[in-house]
């Protein structure tokens, strides 16, 4: 039958609906089938099978509604699928990035690029929580879907040891010096995104750690007098990378249990969640001097210092608000925002622009960013590789270098964007001291410089800055040492105990020792390329 | 007549707590709805304060910011579109199906368990070969996928109810048209059908429930053209943060058409439940 | 030659379901058994026959999968004991002759077709440990409250509540259906015997009620033992593992660490499992 008769059959069927000739009265008439023959009779008392109540034209204008849908909808739905690429290189670059407002800005300038050089941009917004996995899916099945991926620092290693990016040297080299000053990208950032000696990304956006403070209760004479009486002479510092985190300890402390509750009634901004808390143990753990491995690669992460960390920061979430285990990094923000916190742990920089808003709201409150505690934080920062399977590679480039290139960044940091080029961090036109209107969304600035060049200056040769980030497996290892430290966080495991696990847990991901794990590599494993 | 008083009394106060039970679970059941709405119509500053507030100011900017900034109205049309071609592909096969095995008990049971097991599999486990399959298909990003894979999911349960109407009509009335001469196909048409319609709208309504509702699927599988209603609403997790205003917008938005559609054919939804044994 | 059609045609209108079915289900079949062989990690490229080394792992050196499955059957257990008398006793309101059983009716539906990804982040949020309005009134309550999402003992709760909300509706609609097709004569004779409302309930609506609780229970559990959109929209997985249930650990080893062939080996077992505990509590029903 041809759509239309059936279309037309249909609607005689129901419009032509009347009840049925009288059935015989079928007692236990509600069966519930279980497929094994199993049938539950019930008794009924006289259900028939009339419509009473069902007007028919409600029934007969659903059914043809749900017709009519379906058709159209089968129209829609029937359309080939998408025809292998044709050989003339298409001009649209595909962007998988985090979905927010810095994507709204870069939708926004893409169409200047899109203007300069007729190369179209798609811009896709993946959340924040599942960006790694949608990319990875991508990436494994090589389906080309993102020609530009959004690369975090510890999955850097693992994405080009897969073979999955598209080494970057050979357009670096094209590329005319001016536009791209491949130099000019901050030396740390250079360092953690080149693999086996070839580059494999440019960093957009960087949130490197550093320490958020409400500068105006750090120089409070009367929170200054009370410290000094309290801890026995000691002064109030302010934080930053001079400051041990024992030192920030007896601060969280004395904010909490000392400082009275209207003004402020909390230690320390924690990120405790299942989400971020391992980039803040880990950030006090460097700082002590632990690692994750050693300088001949054996597992260390269950050593003294990284142990003493977890120690720490289970110390500190004692003075945290209660909420810390459930706490991303939008949650810390609005713990200062009201007030809850003096300072943060470990924190990404390039939230200066949020943090700063609790000047606004809070009558007297100053902020100020410096340094991390310690010395050493989380190298974080997004970077765009190019797929290895992509189909536009070439468009891809001139996308990334124009984004990347010192062009792109400046205008990133005018639209209130955390750079990673030396040249625009020191422009006097991102200066506050220069020009005060840009004082709250370039003020961390400074602090990125100074942090970059603590990395590379503070840590032995064979550590500069973190080894881990040149492993394949660091992606996976760092997914497991989130949940790790979540667990010992919320005190589901000990520190000594959970880092032990976690140690084992490093040394299965590695394959080392199966199927009894160990924490040295084995014999004939090479080290990765640096 | 003691007896008939204090018995009489204790009616009058079971009444009361039921009636008091009713307004009592009514309020559980509606109160997050409420809060949901609530919540997408009230200023930032208004959503994360403490305590939790009643009377504010109302705005509508989160629906504006949902649909403009993020891809709502792809993500309803695509929805749109999936329910009802699911729609057009479970129910005919379904019937079929269900037709098949309550006349002729084809399979002697074994295949309508195979068909059940599916449902007792957890999707989460499949797809990845789903992934592998229709990426050599080349029908990633594509609503065809998602149609495919709920019309698979929804069979069983579509089967298995549409099985349990189909025994509730005695053979003797197609056989009786049969003898009259009419094939097996015209008395299926002219006699079952019509009986069978209200137990085709149920399954009909049902699919289009939890196809509406699927989230794994079209996270999986979907990137940018074929994203689905459900996909909108899990994506606003940014680099500001969660962003609870547009979330319940777009919470409320995704949940409403259901809601709406519950109440039109809620006597549906209720029989589907019960397999026909309410009034 | 009608004989030889009578014999095809029931075959004929099964085809299109057993090709819709059959066709997509043996390639996942057999994929999960062919990986769950194998040490495949999709990243290294490595992929090497390793045998039964996968399953061994799983029953003898993973604490991991042990926590999530007994969490999973926490979680299971603690909604099921809450759902299914509170199903049975809204249903013994809904059929009562109570004014506006109408509007209860219609309003007990709304929170089954609210899709849970959705309704989940509005749970999250109530269950903010600061701004969250269940906090607040259980604080006015009580006077204090636990910190739901954010404390490791009570985030699971968190999760059963939710799902109780969601779900104790579509159990008491069925077990409704039951009570209503209850016979009112063996209700009548005790009467007037004199039997107690109590002692009715517990005589006669019981035992007759019997198998339609273990119905609604066998769905309830089938459905609980695959939870995933909750903990995906409220708590993903923590703090720590303290919500990791099942689905969500398959999730976690498929899709964060990709290691396909442990996966596979977890949801073989997984349905299997659902599989043998479904056919026994079938059986259980036909006997009674």
């Amino acid at each position: 039958m041809s759509l239309l008769a059936s279309v037309r059959y249909a609607c005689k069927l129901f419009f032509s609906l009347k009840s049925p000739p009288d059935m015989p009265n079928s007692k236990g008439t509600v069966n519930l089938i279980l497929l094994l023959h199993l049938i539950l009779k019930r008794e009924k008392n006289g259900e028939n099978m009339s419509k009473r109540g069902i007007t028919k034209t409600a029934l007969a204008l659903v059914a043809v509604v749900i017709i009519v849908v379906a058709v159209v909808a089968a129209y829609f739905v029937i359309t080939p699928p998408t025809p292998p690429a044709p050989p003339t290189p298409p001009k649209k670059v595909t962007w998988a990035t985090i979905a927010g407002f810095y994507t709204d800005w870069a939708e926004a300038i893409s169409k200047d690029f899109t203007a300069k050089t007729g190369i179209e941009v798609e811009v896709m917004g993946i959340d924040y929580g599942v960006m790694y996995e949608k990319q990875m899916l991508e990436l494994a099945g090589k389906t080309g879907a993102f020609d530009l991926v959004t690369v975090e620092t510890m999955c850097l290693a693992e994405w080009a040891h897969a073979g999955w990016l598209e080494p970057l040297d050979s357009y670096i080299e094209k590329t005319p010096t001016e536009e791209i000053q491949y130099e000019d990208i901050l030396e740390h950032y250079r360092w953690v995104l080149t693999w086996g000696g070839k580059c494999y990304g440019l960093p957009y956006y960087t949130y490197d750690q550093g320490v958020f403070y409400r500068a105006d209760l750090f120089e409070r004479e009367d929170i200054k007098a009370m410290f000094k009486e309290w801890s026995g002479g000691l002064e109030l510092k302010k934080p930053n990378h001079e400051m041990t985190w024992d030192e920030a300890l007896k601060i969280a402390e004395f904010f909490d249990e000392v400082v009275p509750d209207d003004i402020m009634p909390y230690g320390i901004g924690l990120m405790a969640g299942p989400v971020e808390s391992n980039d803040e143990w880990m950030a006090i753990m460097w700082s002590l001097g632990g690692d994750h491995f050693d300088k001949d690669y054996n597992i260390i992460v269950n050593a003294t210092e990284s142990v003493r960390a977890m120690e720490i920061y289970c110390e500190l979430l004692k003075h945290a608000p209660p909420g810390a285990l459930a706490s991303s990094y939008d949650e810390v923000v609005a713990q200062m925002q009201r007030g809850l916190i003096p300072m943060t742990g470990p924190f990404y920089l390039d939230q200066w622009p949020n943090h700063v808003k609790t000047e606004n709201l809070i009558p007297g409150a100053k902020m100020a960013c410096d340094t991390p505690i310690g010395g050493r934080g989380y190298i974080g920062c997004f970077a765009l590789s190019i797929d290895a399977a992509s189909k536009s590679k070439d468009a891809a480039w001139e996308f990334l270098k124009w984004l990347a290139g010192p062009e792109g960044q400046y205008s990133f940091a005018k639209g209130g964007g955390s750079t990673c080029r030396k040249s625009v961090l020191l422009h006097s036109d991102f200066d506050p001291a220069v020009n005060p209107a840009t004082y709250p969304y370039t003020e961390h600035y400074k602090a990125l410089v100074a942090t970059s060049e603590l990395l590379m200056k503070n840590a032995p040769a064979w550590q500069r800055p973190y080894r881990v980030f040149k492993l394949p497996k660091a992606g996976t290892m760092y997914m497991e040492s989130k949940i790790t430290i979540g667990a010992i966080a919320a005190g589901m495991l000990t520190p000594k105990g959970g880092l032990d696990k976690l140690a084992l847990a490093y040394a299965t991901i590695l394959g080392w020792g199966y199927p009894v794990p160990s924490l040295s590599p084995p014999k004939g494993w090479t080290p990765p390329p640096d | 007549m003691l007896q008939a008083g204090s018995r009489k009394t204790k009616n009058v106060v079971v009444d009361v707590l039921c009636h008091f039970a009713v307004i009592v679970i009514m309020v559980i059941t509606v109160f997050p709805l409420f809060w949901m709405f609530m919540t997408s119509i009230k200023m930032e500053h208004d959503i994360l304060t403490l305590p939790p507030t009643l009377l504010f100011e109302p705005t509508l900017k989160h629906y504006y910011f949902v649909f403009e900034r993020s891809k709502f109205i792809p993500g309803l049309i695509n929805s749109l579109t999936v329910v009802c071609a699911t729609i057009a592909v479970t129910i005919p096969i379904s019937m079929l199906a269900a037709y098949s095995f309550a006349r002729f008990n084809v399979g002697g049971g074994h295949l309508q368990f195979y068909i059940l097991t599916v449902r007792m599999f957890p999707p989460i486990a499949a797809i990845i070969p789903f992934f592998v399959i229709f990426r050599n298909v080349g029908l990633l990003d594509n609503v065809l996928s998602l149609v495919i894979l709920n019309a698979l999911f929804n069979s069983p349960f579509t089967i298995w109810l549409l099985y349990g109407f189909f025994r509730e009509i005695p053979l003797d009335l197609e056989e009786a048209a049969m003898i009259e001469g009419a094939t097996r196909f015209g008395a299926f048409r002219e006699i079952v059908l019509p009986l069978i319609a209200p137990a085709l709208a149920v399954a009909a309504i049902f699919t289009c429930l939890f196809t509406w509702n699927e989230f794994l699927f079209a996270f999986i599988l979907t990137r940018s053209e074929a994203i689905t209603v459900t996909r909108v609403v899990a994506g606003f997790w940014t680099e500001r943060g969660i962003l609870w205003g547009p979330l319940s917008a777009a919470a409320s938005l995704c949940v409403v058409p259901m809601f709406i559609f519950a109440m039109l054919v809620q006597r549906y939804i209720v029989r589907g439940l019960t397999f026909g044994a309410v009034k | 030659m009608k004989i030889n059609k009578e014999k095809y045609m029931p075959w004929l209108l099964v085809l299109s379901a057993l090709i819709l079915v059959f066709g997509l289900t043996l390639y996942p079949l057999f994929h999960a058994i062919y990986f769950s062989a194998r040490n495949t990690d999709i990243k290294t490229g490595q992929d090497d026959f390793i045998g039964l080394k996968n399953y061994q792992r799983l029953l003898n050196f993973d604490p991991d999968l042990a926590d999530s499955v007994s969490r999973t059957l926490m979680f299971a257990v603690g909604c099921l004991s809450i759902q299914m008398p509170l199903g049975l006793g809204i249903a013994l309101l809904l059929n009562r002759e109570i004014k506006g059983r109408r509007a209860f009716r219609a309003i007990i539906t709304l929170p089954l077709v609210a899709a849970p990804i959705a309704i989940g982040q509005i749970w999250r949020y109530m269950y903010h440990y600061e701004f969250g309005v269940i906090k607040y009134m259980v604080t006015l309550l009580f006077g204090t409250s636990p910190n739901w999402t954010a404390d490791p003992d009570w985030a699971l709760v968190s999760l059963i509540i939710f799902d109780t909300w969601q779900w104790t509706p579509f159990v008491a609609l069925i077990l409704l259906a039951g009570l209503q097709g209850l016979p009112p004569e063996p209700y009548e004779s005790a009467t007037i015997y004199g039997a107690s409302a109590l002692q009715k309930f517990r005589y006669i609506t019981l035992p007759k009620m019997r198998p339609l609780i273990t119905l609604a229970a066998i769905f309830r559990i089938i459905d609980l033992l695959k939870t995933y959109d909750p903990v995906a929209a409220i708590t993903w997985g923590g703090p720590g593992r303290a919500t990791e249930l099942l689905s969500y650990f398959l999730y976690r080893v498929g899709f964060y660490y990709f290691w396909v062939g442990y996966a596979s080996a977890i949801s073989l077992l997984f349905l299997y499992g659902v599989i043998f505990f479904t056919v026994v509590a079938l059986k259980k029903i036909a006997r009674l």
